[in-house]
């Protein structure tokens, strides 16, 4: 996102109603610093800087955003290293999740604690999670599901990305009728638990291709990308929360005075949608989709347990975590493994999508502690004492 | 605003009917009603398999079938459960109170717990207290609930009716459960580094105390607050609740407060009779309840001030409180007669009830509040987190508006400021997701339900789905549909009551 | 004025709880106003005297909801568990899977063999559980009923009825193969104690049959219910006559009422629908959560039950029903069966845990009519070579690794189920594995032997598309061994595992060879026809040897099963030599019971399962 005279506009209109902050004027911020203390440094950081700088700034300052970050990029990097992706394989030795072993160990985890955490030693081991009743490889069974989970979220959220933001703009937009069908369509949608929808597209993926008479492997190929038939299908009912909210962004946007100007410019209609109003909205949206990212992960493995999710060939944490629940007091790391990698892989995007918002939201800002607020008036008092003396 | 609220269900119905033409459809493409036939080794196979076409009209193409439903439907009849030969006509009822009965106690529960930890974390913003309640609500957030339910059953069911069976002291968890709670309260309550050491201290001492007299002594076992605990309660209710909302100053207001707490103690001691001699039944509670409220409001009538109402608002809430603790008292009292009734393993896994148990009202309303504490905490522990996060947002944006600033450059004193002015405001956008959230819970409660072998809609829906019986199934999705939509107009018909900004336009 | 006030507050409160002290009623523990009785209620100490007492929980996984299991609706595992609990028959199996004899209820003998007819006499004991004694209309009904003879509706399968207006015509949702072949009306005799049985055809499985049909529902009731006769011994007539005139519109009004009145999941309000004539009867059912059965005090027969009330909570989740028993909640447990389970409840010493096997067992078929690999078709009509090619598909199939690694821990007592259609514990299985010469062709894997069959066929990189239910983890898993086994040999096995595979069964043309179970519930031996026979409506694979063919029609017209049993032998040995397919093994059972609260369960592996024999539970302590 670059710098953008619209978006300083909103920015402005958003710091009248909220807090001073964003992009106003040094002497103001000053001004301000003496009223109440609050804002202090703010304005003095955000100085000079294009929004994008300013939004990635704040992010990297939430610790638990950046906590999300490192966490789900080990995640990612530790399933891809491991499993490597599609055809390409990874480092591990056992590539074939579904090919059964002799135990070791008696089919417990070989993965060792290092002595300092009171373990025997550190070591990996062939099985580092175990292995399940007829002896397939834990780690590479979980390694995969994480690999499921991840592509879930991302298909999903281009998804809800595509249509939420198309629905919403063109009737925010337009207003009127196409607005009246449009939302009519969302409220059909949003009726609808998810889970029914889901249940119901989950049973349809199995059933349409023998019907239609589709050759083997073509279905072969259809259950290979089982996470990204459910992560679409998903998509396709969770669209309608982001659609409602960009829509109500632009009702309120396409009455400005720079859609105005745009429109006496003879802009287009399409250039004043995508140039002038969606950037303004990306906020909004970004934030609203990476909550929604970490909602699909509970969701594809409740819907997993349900049995009406994703099922064998493809692996996912939630159909691992349901077919080993009974496992759960005689071989604990079938269920604690999975369920472990569901909880971070949920936390760290719900973080980061915390830390977006924060980071987009120029009215949720660190209020500085009474130290902080000394000291920073100190030093703009100082400043403004040097900058009297420059001028004299 | 008639003209709206026509127009919107006129809308809501023919959304409605295009619904049921869309569910109709897929339903009929994904169900395989002969399934279980083709592979049955019954020698009449063929006959079964005949009987059953005839019985769901397989042989009729599914728009015919569809609009069959459809007049059925509007003449009131649901259709069948076919498996089990089940009308859904029957099934319906009870399958709603079910569900109404899970949902509506965790949600009231969430919704309490949440909005209050929302709001004093949004007090605390940016303090170790408010990082560490959004990490427990994400984690909590993110927990698979069939997950959780497993572990539930274990420890909290299995673990604690095997610690009854013979308590003892244990330390470990009594100095940890002390620690997490001093922890929680010198955060809440915030304030200078002395003062929160303060509060902590005293917290844990406190805490500590209780854990141990519950553990050590047979209190356990025969719980009870007695006349002492309730005289505690109420005046600390009546404390609290002044300094909440009217502040101490206003003498007034705590007096009667003090007034209704003392009365409240008095009339717990002839109530014990009452309810030792006649059985009651959750009207006349409920009657009770209103009188109470009703001492509550003429005695802070009486004491007047000078702001009567505050007075009386006091009142009936200290009363509110009174009544649920001789409520509760009342409950335990009867607990060891239910202990020993179940064989001393009162905390049941599964179910809606013990099979066969009978009793008077307190004997069965302990029998329902067991069955639900799992189910409960379950749900509560999802939701919960929803409104903390909803709550705290909220409160963070009212604090950052003008008006707020002004009140305090005014000198109002921090309470009123945020329970008379940010407070208010930031329930209200609540009035527009509870509803809608409720209903989806109804809905939606469907691993919880099936984990806890509770039949309600959810599991309605889900064996419907299984044994492909359309007609459940379909009434579900109506069921949801017809409420979500209903919920979503009163939520909207909601917020425009209680923000004078919102028009409902016509 | 404040502290004043204060002070007085504090002095009101002291004062209330010193009064409190002296005034409040006392714990009521030991009132009589606590009328709690529980589940498991302690209440068990004297079974002196043979009376029933106490009461016990046990879990079922599904719900009770039909007292007639006679109908296509009602005929359900969790029904029969009840029916059979609450009525009586000729004969059942004990949990050696032998016939024990109830001479308290009826005695039946052959009286000739051709015809085959078969005379069943009701002892004085048996009596409904409202005081009628069971008589001669009650057999009657279950005949008339399930013959499908008097059906005249649409639907109904009786060719010689032709098309009839739906709604006024005579359907009883019902029917058995066993009866149908009775076209003559049964003979009543001693005084409406007796019934004679004629049948216009061989058939082999007449006693199966009254065993399945022993109990039946009340004719007394029916009568009086359907047609409003005015007493008991009036409605049992009526019902009778009904159907030895075909007067159509009684037996409408009675198809009504054995069709829908038997339907239930909570009490109904009418209590004579719930007559019945064993050992239990039905008391009291909370919607679909649970049932309670009380011993029947008109009961008079042999199998007197010891606890009184029995309630069968329900729930289907395997782990929850583990945690309910460890919990206490329940005593008696069936779970589906998984190796973590058995070994948490193993874990708890107050649990005693009994593995077997249940009634469905695993298998292989092959399909041989869809230019497959296992078609002769393929090879231009060479039947030979087809079948080398089977013979080598079959010889990688792990059965023993499979039952090592996927059963051995369920059931350590499990072995590879080697005959077709004899259940192993059946009297006639060793013989049977003896004669048949499955274990020899198939007992071990034999890569070396596979390959060679495979270069003699002159086929090499041989694919099979294996079909099997895609969501049950243990067939995923036996895929799994499977592939893996038979890869070494160069046969890629390809993973057709299907959520809709049972509708593929029946589409030759999208697999090779599939796996999935068959459930056989008795030792009757005419069933398995349908699986061989040409044109079987079971024979998925399109198995078509006319010579097996003729061994079924020729085993209907033996009634001694000694000699069913001999034929038989010949029958699966057709089958090992023509390559049809394999037995893996017989599916594992997990029982699991409170040992200090209720003793003599036992295991079976037909249905009624662990409810076999009810009424020999007995409280502990």
């Amino acid at each position: 996102m670059t710098n953008n005279p619209n978006l300083d506009d909103l920015e402005n209109q958003r710091a009248q109603g909220g807090l001073g902050a964003g992009t106003v004027s040094e002497t103001s911020a000053i001004d301000e610093s003496h009223g109440r203390g609050e804002g202090v440094g703010e304005a003095q950081e955000v100085q000079g800087l294009s929004q994008g700088t300013i939004v990635f700034r704040r992010f990297v300052r939430h610790s638990g955003a950046l906590f999300g970050m490192v966490t789900i990029t080990a995640i990612a990097l530790l399933s891809l290293i491991t499993m490597g992706i599609g055809p390409i394989h990874g480092l591990w030795w056992e590539q074939d999740p579904q090919n059964p072993h002799t135990p070791e160990n008696g089919s417990a985890p070989t993965l060792h604690m290092p002595k300092w955490l009171g373990g025997e030693g550190f070591a990996i081991g062939k099985f580092p999670f175990g292995q399940d009743t007829i002896g397939r490889d834990n780690f590479a069974n979980v390694m995969l599901g994480i690999q499921t989970s991840l592509t879930v979220m991302i298909v999903l959220s281009i998804v809800v990305l595509l249509i939420g933001t198309t629905v919403g703009a063109l009737s925010g937009y337009y207003r009127g009728r196409i607005d009246n069908v449009l939302m009519r369509l969302t409220d059909l949608v949003i009726t609808l638990p998810v889970i029914v929808l889901g249940a119901v597209l989950g049973r349809l993926i199995t059933v349409l291709p023998t019907k239609w008479g589709w050759s083997d492997s073509t279905k072969g190929l259809l259950d290979r990308w089982m996470p990204v038939e459910l992560a679409i299908a998903l998509g396709l009912i969770l669209w309608t929360g982001l659609a409602r909210l960009v829509r109500s962004e632009f009702l309120s946007l396409r009455e400005r005075e720079f859609v105005d100007s745009a429109r006496v410019a003879g802009a287009s209609d399409f250039r004043i949608i995508t140039k002038h109003i969606l950037p303004n909205t990306m906020g909004v949206i970004i934030v609203n989709v990476s909550l929604l990212m970490a909602a699909s992960v509970v969701l594809e493995t409740a819907l997993s347990f349900l049995g009406f999710g994703i099922s064998y060939p493809a692996v996912s944490l939630g159909q691992l975590i349901s077919q080993n629940q009974t496992a759960f007091d005689t071989r604990p790391w079938l269920f604690w493994w999975p369920g472990l990698f569901i909880v971070l892989i949920a936390l760290s995007v719900n973080f980061i999508g915390d830390g977006l918002r924060d980071a987009f939201d120029p009215r949720t800002k660190k209020v500085p502690s009474k130290r902080q607020m000394d000291r920073q008036s100190n030093r703009t008092l100082k400043s403004q004492a040097s900058q009297k003396g420059a001028s004299k | 605003m008639i003209r709206f609220l026509a127009r919107r269900l006129l809308t809501a119905i023919g959304l409605l009917l295009v619904l049921s033409f869309m569910m109709y459809a897929l339903l009929s493409i994904a169900m395989d009603p002969l399934d279980d036939l083709r592979i049955s080794t019954a020698l009449n196979k063929q006959d079964l398999i005949n009987s059953r076409i005839r019985a769901l009209h397989l042989d009729w193409p599914w728009y015919r079938r569809y609009a069959s439903w459809v007049i059925h439907v509007l003449q009131g009849d649901f259709g069948m459960a076919w498996r089990t030969q089940q009308h859904v006509n029957d099934i319906l009822p009870g399958a709603v109170k079910t569900s109404v009965q899970l949902v509506f106690a965790a949600t009231v529960l969430a919704l309490l717990i949440g909005v209050t930890v929302g709001v004093i974390s949004a007090l605390r913003q940016y303090t170790t207290f408010d990082y560490a309640i959004t990490f427990v609500s994400f984690v909590l957030y993110s927990l698979p609930v069939f997950w959780v339910a497993v572990l539930l059953k274990q420890f909290l069911a299995i673990g604690v009716n095997d610690y009854l069976v013979k308590p003892h002291i244990m330390w470990p968890l009594a100095i940890v459960l002390a620690l997490v709670s001093a922890l929680f309260w010198a955060g809440a309550l915030g304030g200078e580094t002395r003062r929160k050491l303060i509060t902590f201290a005293v917290a844990f001492v406190a805490s500590l105390a209780a854990l141990l007299v519950v553990m050590g002594t047979n209190w356990i076992n025969e719980p009870q607050f007695g006349p002492l605990g309730i005289a505690v309660i109420g005046i600390a209710a009546a404390l609290g609740v002044t300094a909440l909302f009217a502040g101490m100053h206003n003498r007034r207001a705590l007096y009667a407060a003090l007034t209704t707490a003392v009365v409240g103690v008095g009339s717990y001691l002839g109530l014990r009779w009452f309810f030792f001699l006649y059985s009651v039944n959750d009207g006349i509670l409920f009657v009770l309840l209103l009188i109470a409220i009703g001492v509550g409001l003429l005695i802070g009538f009486l004491w007047g001030g000078p702001d009567r109402g505050v007075s009386m608002r006091g009142g009936a809430l200290v009363a509110l409180v009174m009544s649920v603790a001789v409520w509760l008292d009342q409950l335990m009292w009867n607990y060891p007669d239910y202990f020993k009734a179940l064989g001393g393993r009162p905390i049941p896994t599964m179910g809606t009830s013990t099979p066969n148990f009978t009793g008077d009202y307190w004997l069965t309303s302990l029998d329902r509040i067991t069955h639900l504490v799992l189910p409960t905490i379950a749900l509560v522990m999802i939701s919960f987190a929803g409104y903390v996060r909803y709550e705290r947002g909220a409160m963070l944006e009212v604090l950052g508006q003008d008006y707020i600033r002004t009140a305090r450059s005014k000198g109002l004193p921090e309470r009123v400021v945020i329970v008379r002015h940010a407070l208010r405001n930031a329930l209200m956008p609540l009035a527009s997701i509870v509803p809608p959230d409720f209903i989806a819970m109804i809905g939606g409660a469907v691993l919880t339900e099936t984990i806890f072998g509770w039949r309600g809609m959810g599991r309605m829906f889900i064996e419907g789905l299984r044994g492909s019986e359309v007609d459940p199934v379909m009434i579900y999705v109506m069921i949801t549909g017809g409420l979500a939509m209903v919920a979503n107009l009163l939520a909207d018909l909601l917020y425009a009551l209680l923000d004078p900004r919102i028009r409902v336009n016509a | 004025m404040s502290k004043k006030l204060i002070g007085a507050a504090a002095v009101l409160c002291a004062a209330a709880l010193t009064a409190s002290a002296c005034s409040a009623p006392e714990r009521k523990s030991d009132t009589p106003s606590s009328s709690a009785t529980s589940s498991t209620s302690t209440s068990a100490s004297a079974s002196t005297g043979g009376e029933a007492t106490g009461s016990l929980t046990v879990l079922w996984n599904q719900y009770f909801y039909a007292l007639n299991s006679a109908t296509s609706f009602g005929n359900n595992v969790t029904n029969s568990l009840i029916t059979y609990s609450t009525g009586s028959a000729a004969w059942y199996y004990d949990k050696d899977l032998k016939k024990v004899k109830d001479e308290s209820f009826a005695t039946y003998e052959k009286v000739s063999d051709s015809p085959l007819t078969v005379k069943e006499t009701l002892k004085d004991t048996a009596t409904w559980s409202d005081g009628v004694p069971v008589q001669a209309c009650d057999l009657i009904l279950a005949y008339g009923a399930q013959s499908t003879l008097f059906n005249t509706a649409e639907g109904a399968s009786n060719e010689e009825t032709g098309k009839v207006d739906q709604k006024g015509g005579v359907y009883f949702d019902s029917s058995s193969e066993a009866w149908k072949l009775i076209k003559d009306f049964p003979e009543v005799g001693d005084n409406g104690k007796s019934v004679t049985y004629k049948y216009s055809a061989p058939y082999g499985d007449w006693e199966y049959a009254l065993f399945s049909n022993g109990a039946g529902l009340p004719a007394h009731i029916i009568g009086k219910k359907a047609l409003g006769a005015a007493d008991d011994q009036a409605g049992c007539d009526a019902v009778t006559k009904a159907f030895k005139d075909k007067d159509k519109t009684a037996l409408a009004k009675i198809a009504d009422v054995w069709n829908g009145s038997y339907n239930f999941t909570a009490m109904p309000s009418d209590k004579d629908l719930l007559v019945t004539n064993g050992p239990y009867v039905i008391k009291d059912m909370k919607d679909k959560q649970s049932l309670t059965m009380t011993a029947n005090p008109e009961y008079k027969g042999t199998r007197k039950p010891k606890i009184k009330d029995i309630t069968v909570v329900y729930n289907e989740d395997p782990t929850a029903s583990a945690q309910a028993l460890k919990n206490g909640e329940v005593s008696i447990i069936e779970p589906q069966a998984t190796a973590d389970l058995l070994k948490s409840l193993q874990g708890n010493e107050k649990i005693e845990v009994l593995t077997g096997t249940t009634a469905t067992y695993e298998h292989v078929d092959l399909q041989m009519k869809n230019g497959g690999p296992f078609d002769p078709a393929k090879y231009g009509g060479d039947a030979e070579k087809a079948k080398k090619v089977r013979q080598a598909f079959l010889l990688t199939i792990p059965r023993q690794q499979i039952v090592d690694t996927l059963i051995k821990p369920l059931n350590p007592d499990a072995k590879v189920r080697d005959s077709f259609n004899v259940t192993p514990g059946t009297p006639a299985y060793d013989a049977t594995v003896a004669g048949n010469g499955l274990s020899a062709a198939y007992g071990k894997v034999d890569i070396a032997k596979a390959k060679s069959l495979l270069q003699e066929a002159g086929v090499s990189n041989l694919k099979v598309r294996l079909l099997y239910a895609k969501s049950n983890p243990r067939r995923q898993q036996e895929y799994a061994l499977i592939a893996a086994s038979a890869k070494q040999a160069g046969i890629e096995v390809i993973n057709g595992g299907d959520d809709d595979w049972s509708n593929k069964l029946g589409t030759p043309n999208v697999y090779d060879a599939s796996l999935f179970a068959w459930a056989s519930n008795n030792d009757a031996v005419t069933g398995a026809a349908a699986n061989f026979v040409p044109k079987g409506q079971n024979n998925f694979g399109n198995y078509n040897n006319p010579e097996v063919g003729k061994m079924y029609t020729e085993m209907n017209s033996l009634t001694d099963k000694a000699k069913q049993d001999e034929l038989n032998i010949k029958i699966e040995k057709q089958l090992v030599d023509d390559a049809f397919g394999t037995v893996l093994f017989q599916h594992p059972g997990i029982d699991a019971y409170d040992k200090t609260k209720v003793k003599n369960v036992s295991q079976m592996s037909f249905v009624p399962y662990y409810f076999w024999n009810v009424w020999d539970w007995e409280l502990v302590g």
